[in-house]
């Protein structure tokens, strides 16, 4: 008797392994067939991403890359992403390769272009006309300025392409001269004109008596109406209130000669004068070592930043900071009026490039209508745009967590199935039941 | 002795070839005196003579310019007033004969016309009048216009030449040369220094 008792219940637990296998099929057949996971190459992009968007069986994709994605492929695995496949990258060597474009402060025009690349690979500046320039310079940054361009300008580091909007350029504001009365003053005024720019002046010739030219030269100094001020002098530069709270509002300051030694400026230089040189008998007058006949040589206060932009004698003759928003230039030469008037045929030319340049360098930048950068064909970093539309690069993504497939699980819950209905029938038939 | 790496303004006076040149000695003085008077301009003391055939001509900004006797300039003078001019150099031309019709008039006014350009009438409103004192009637007459001297006229204008829309080239009939021709000292006699003018010529130069 125990031992039919014992056929019974393993009759019993045969079925029920029967029927739980039976449910577990159900289940499996209709839970949701997980996809398989995909790896490419960033190469092999174009021809996988159409296959990836419409297969319902990718449930994750992982791309190696060697170099960054380009935007619209960068723009398709995120889409990707949102649309709930997981995606992955790897790349670990990729180079970084950007590109910056603004327009220059200046009434000729121009174009600024910032790139970065690494300088082992080929890099090419182009715009929509050709070819621009080479990167030769063996930092990774490199700046040039273009005098005009077509459409976008790109950078190609090898297979990277970075690719910038270019705003358009607006004519600067005015500037302002202050100084006494003299050639120097009246040939840096000059210059300025016939560079294109709107020039107000404050000329001191006695105490009582100023000649002024432009509507606005005698107004408070302000970056609404000057994009910077020139002050030819120490004398001038004491009279020129507000000139510190100009730059910190971000307009520009050129100190010429010995303006940096006016007290009221004295929170706005980081170099003091340190002596004036006269050149040597028999100079040129168009050495562009003296830039006329005499030139102040500065030296730097410490704790103050600044880049020095020429320098003679181990002494710096231009120099340019930051302050606040603003910028500050210092200019040593002094007679630049007799570079202009005794220098060689290109010397008027030379002076006026040269002194446009300068104020450039510093005047306020105009605001420049926003550009549209929802294009996403077009990225100024590509390796920028990839950490940002997928993160971090990590391993190959798994398809899931589990360990068979539901093929797997099937035919291994069928087998469990017949193999415990099997059991039951012949322990059954065994005792003689039917 | 002038160096030529002064930052200070330096009265010039043109050598040319032909003609007198230097026929009124003291008008640098006698101005070099006003603007150091009125003004305080940094101005040496020292007026400089520079040949119009020289390249050193393009030291010196303002040049001033007179005589009597006929003006013809060589090529080189020619050339140096062109660059001259075109760098944006200030030439004062003063008729010592206050003539209109006169050999000083008629060769320099000609030689102008064909290094620079054509000389035209200076409104009497024009800047050049308030660049320093005001002269609302324009350029200030001169004794030897009043008293009968010369062509007997009173010459209402100046005239001009213009670069780039200021004075390029200043040219008086009035015989400014014969009117400040005199040492410095005796402008105390003078109810009225009529040296005036001179400054407002000078500070235009340097201010325009």
């Amino acid at each position: 008797m125990p031992l039919r008792v014992d056929r019974a219940r393993v009759e019993r637990a045969l079925r029920i392994l029967g029927l739980a296998a039976l449910a577990l099929w159900i289940v499996n057949a209709a839970r949701p067939r997980a996809g398989r996971v995909e790896s490419a190459t960033v190469r092999s992009l174009p021809d996988v991403l159409p296959r990836w968007t419409l297969s319902h069986r990718v449930a994750g994709v992982h791309v190696r890359m060697d170099t960054a994605s380009d935007a619209p492929a960068t723009a398709w695995l995120a889409a990707l992403r949102r649309a709930g496949v997981a995606v992955s990258w790897t790349g670990a060597t990729i180079g970084t390769v950007a590109i910056e474009t603004y327009p220059a402060v200046d009434p000729a025009g121009g174009v600024f272009v910032l790139a970065n690349a690494p300088h082992a690979s080929k890099r090419v500046v182009s715009d929509a006309f050709g070819a621009i320039d080479t990167l030769a310079a063996p930092a990774a940054q490199s700046a040039l300025r273009v005098a005009a361009v077509g459409g976008d300008v790109t950078l190609q580091a090898g297979a990277q392409v970075a690719r910038a909007e270019v705003a358009p350029a607006i004519a600067p504001r005015r500037i302002l001269v202050i100084g006494d009365a003299g050639w120097e003053t009246k040939f840096v005024v000059a210059a300025l004109e016939e560079s294109g720019w709107a020039v107000d002046a404050r000329l001191f010739v006695s105490p009582q008596h100023e000649v002024q030219q432009g509507g606005r030269a005698r107004a408070a100094l302000d970056t609404s109406r000057h994009a910077a001020i020139v002050l030819m002098d120490s004398a001038s530069a004491e009279r020129a209130l507000g000139a510190e709270r100009f730059a910190r509002a971000g307009g520009g300051v050129v100190l010429a000669g010995d303006a940096i030694r006016a007290r009221r400026l004295g929170a706005l230089v980081a170099w003091r004068g340190v002596r004036r040189e006269s050149a040597p008998l028999g100079t040129l007058p168009g050495d562009t070592a003296w830039r006329g006949l005499s030139r102040m040589v500065f030296d730097t206060i410490g704790g103050r930043r600044g880049i020095v932009l020429e320098s003679r004698n181990g002494g710096a003759v231009v120099a340019v900071r930051r302050h606040y928003t603003g910028r500050v230039a210092v200019v040593g030469y002094d007679q630049t009026w007799r570079w202009r008037m005794a220098g060689g045929e290109n010397s008027v030319a030379a002076h006026r490039d040269w002194w446009s340049r300068v104020v450039a360098s510093v005047a306020a930048r105009t605001p420049t209508p926003a550009l549209d950068r929802a294009d996403p064909t077009t990225s100024v970093a590509p390796l920028a745009t990839l950490y940002s539309a997928l993160g971090a690069p990590s391993g190959a993504v798994r398809a899931g967590s589990v360990a068979l497939s539901p093929r797997a699980t099937a035919n291994l819950l069928g087998v469990v199935l017949f193999t415990s209905l099997l059991g039951e029938w012949l322990l059954r038939r065994a005792r003689g039941a039917r | 002795m002038v160096t030529a790496t002064t930052r200070a303004l330096v009265f010039a006076t043109a050598q040319y070839e032909s003609g007198d040149w230097d026929s009124a000695p003291l008008v640098g003085p006698n101005l070099i005196d006003s603007v150091a008077r009125y003004t305080s301009l940094r101005v040496s003391p020292t007026p400089a003579i520079v040949p119009l055939a020289s390249a050193e001509v393009l030291r010196f900004p303002f040049l001033f310019l007179t005589g009597h006797l006929p003006v013809r300039f060589t090529d080189a003078e020619r050339a140096n007033v062109r660059a001259f001019v075109a760098r944006g150099g200030f030439l004062f031309v003063d008729d010592h004969n206050h003539d209109i019709d006169g050999v000083f008039h008629k060769t320099a006014t000609e030689e102008l016309r064909r290094t620079v350009g054509p000389l035209a009438d200076l409104p009497n409103s024009h800047e050049l009048y308030s660049a320093f004192f005001h002269f609302s009637e324009g350029p200030p007459t001169t004794s030897h216009e009043l008293n009968g001297w010369g062509d007997n006229l009173v010459h209402e204008h100046l005239q001009a030449i213009m670069v780039g829309g200021h004075i390029g080239v200043l040219y008086s009939s009035k015989d400014y040369s014969s009117e400040w021709s005199y040492h410095p000292e005796s402008k105390r006699f003078l109810a009225i220094d009529n040296t005036r003018f001179g400054v407002n010529v000078i500070v235009y130069a340097l201010t325009r």
